[in-house]
């Protein structure tokens, strides 16, 4: 299932980026290749099995250090 | 690229099918127990003057939404640190969503089917709807409101038989603490998802009433009091404590002669509908924030990365159900009080402060 995602994460970057470069939209191009490539390497790394931090956990310990202690 | 303007009641109706839709199934502040319509009140009346507020934003600033308000009062670098944190809400409201929906999709309808493949499909939904924009979601809101609200209002009406008012008695004994408790998880789910709108809506066309936040949360106080109250009075106290999926367990005691049952499906339906819109709001506000950032006029080519972003945030998210519920009931509430309330209410004061300074009338 997660290579799945991985390949629709891949078309879907591959077929939107293509029109932004044929309009020739350079800035949106230029926001749209980081967030992408952080979208498509976070997934990479999910599928090989790398232990990434979990951000409800991260947010969970910052709220208990404010609230419960 | 800017949205068309909608009109007040495209607006109201997509405060309604949203902000609702979740909490369908899910019944919020059930720990107040048989007072739980008290925790419902507390909460709105603490809401109240935050939804005035946000009413107020739409014609103090006509054609603004919070990002522009905030870089026009407070300057590109304190603005957009605010703006950061509006994002950041509307994103992790966003992911939690997607938890939600997919758990709630996988565990009563498609118990085989892998989470994943749900979140991908909706999230999939989800971008192209943004990618047709506001004006679609607003007039598609229109119609799918009554099909939402009328569902609720047959599947009440079938379970009144099955109602016991004892099962209210006696009044006002919880603990306040319980009852607090309820009214702080009532107050940021629902209420406060309602403020995701503040990034999104700018001005209104035609005529209607100009509250539109408070008008939309009231319609959906009102209906979330009464499934709170149909839960209790259908399946008792024990219901509280033992189910998570609350209103949807009791919809499925729905059996007339033996004729009319799996009145659930209808809930659920109106669920599915009215979900969808509000994970493609979060995910709007996200883009529209980010757009807004780095000064860019088009949002919607940041849709797909987004929500590709936010489904590997579901992906980390959480391990199990579980994991999930314990999460959504003990730092949820505390962690999106600060985005909802505390954010806005700085905002507040720095834009009154600034009016003043400057000599107009707030």
């Amino acid at each position: 299932m997660k290579k799945l995602t991985l390949f629709v994460y891949i078309m879907f970057a591959v077929f939107e980026i293509i029109p932004l470069y044929r309009r020739k939209q350079k800035r949106e191009l230029y926001l749209y290749i980081p967030i992408m490539s952080a979208a498509l390497l976070i997934c990479l790394l999910i599928n090989m099995d790398v232990k990434l931090p979990s951000p409800a956990k991260i947010i969970e310990s910052m709220v208990n250090m404010i609230v419960r202690k | 690229m800017n949205d068309e303007p909608i009109t007040y009641k495209q607006g109201i109706t997509l405060i309604i099918l949203s902000v609702l839709s979740s909490y369908l199934i899910f019944v919020p502040g059930l720990q107040a127990g048989k007072d739980v319509w008290a925790a419902y009140t507390i909460a709105l009346l603490c809401a109240l003057p935050f939804l005035k507020i946000h009413d107020s934003y739409l014609s103090l600033y006509p054609g603004k939404d919070i990002f522009d308000i905030l870089k026009s009062n407070f300057g590109g670098l304190i603005g957009g640190g605010i703006s950061i944190l509006y994002i950041l809400f509307a994103f992790s409201l966003g992911a939690l969503l997607l938890e939600d929906f997919a758990e709630v999709i996988v565990t009563a309808g498609i118990p085989e089917t892998p989470r994943l493949f749900v979140v991908l499909t909706l999230i999939l939904l989800c971008i192209l709807i943004c990618k047709y924009g506001l004006n679609i979601m607003a007039k598609w809101s229109e119609l799918a409101v009554i099909v939402m609200l009328v569902s609720v209002i047959v599947v009440v009406l079938l379970l009144t038989k099955d109602m016991k008012l004892n099962n209210l008695k006696p009044v006002l004994q919880s603990d306040v603490s319980k009852i607090l408790n309820g009214a702080l998880t009532y107050l940021t789910f629902p209420i406060g998802d309602v403020f995701i709108f503040s990034m999104i809506f700018t001005s209104f066309s035609g005529k209607g009433k100009k509250r539109v936040y408070t008008t939309g949360v009231f319609i959906v106080f009102l209906f979330t009091i009464v499934t709170a109250l149909t839960v209790i009075l259908v399946g008792g106290p024990s219901i509280i404590v033992t189910t998570y999926f609350a209103f949807f367990k009791v919809i499925q005691r729905m059996n007339i002669g033996n004729f009319i049952q799996r009145g659930e499906i209808l809930i659920l339906l109106a669920f599915i509908i009215g979900g969808v819109i509000e994970i493609s709001m979060c995910l709007l506000a996200v883009c529209k924030g980010i757009g807004k950032l780095f000064n860019f006029k088009d949002y919607k080519f940041l849709v797909t990365p987004v929500g590709f972003i936010m489904v590997n945030t579901y992906i980390l998210n959480f391990k199990n159900a579980m994991e999930f519920i314990e999460w959504d009931i003990n730092v949820g509430p505390y962690y999106f009080f600060f985005l909802q309330y505390i954010i806005p209410t700085f905002v507040f004061i720095g834009l009154l402060i600034k009016r003043k300074l400057l000599g107009k009338k707030v």
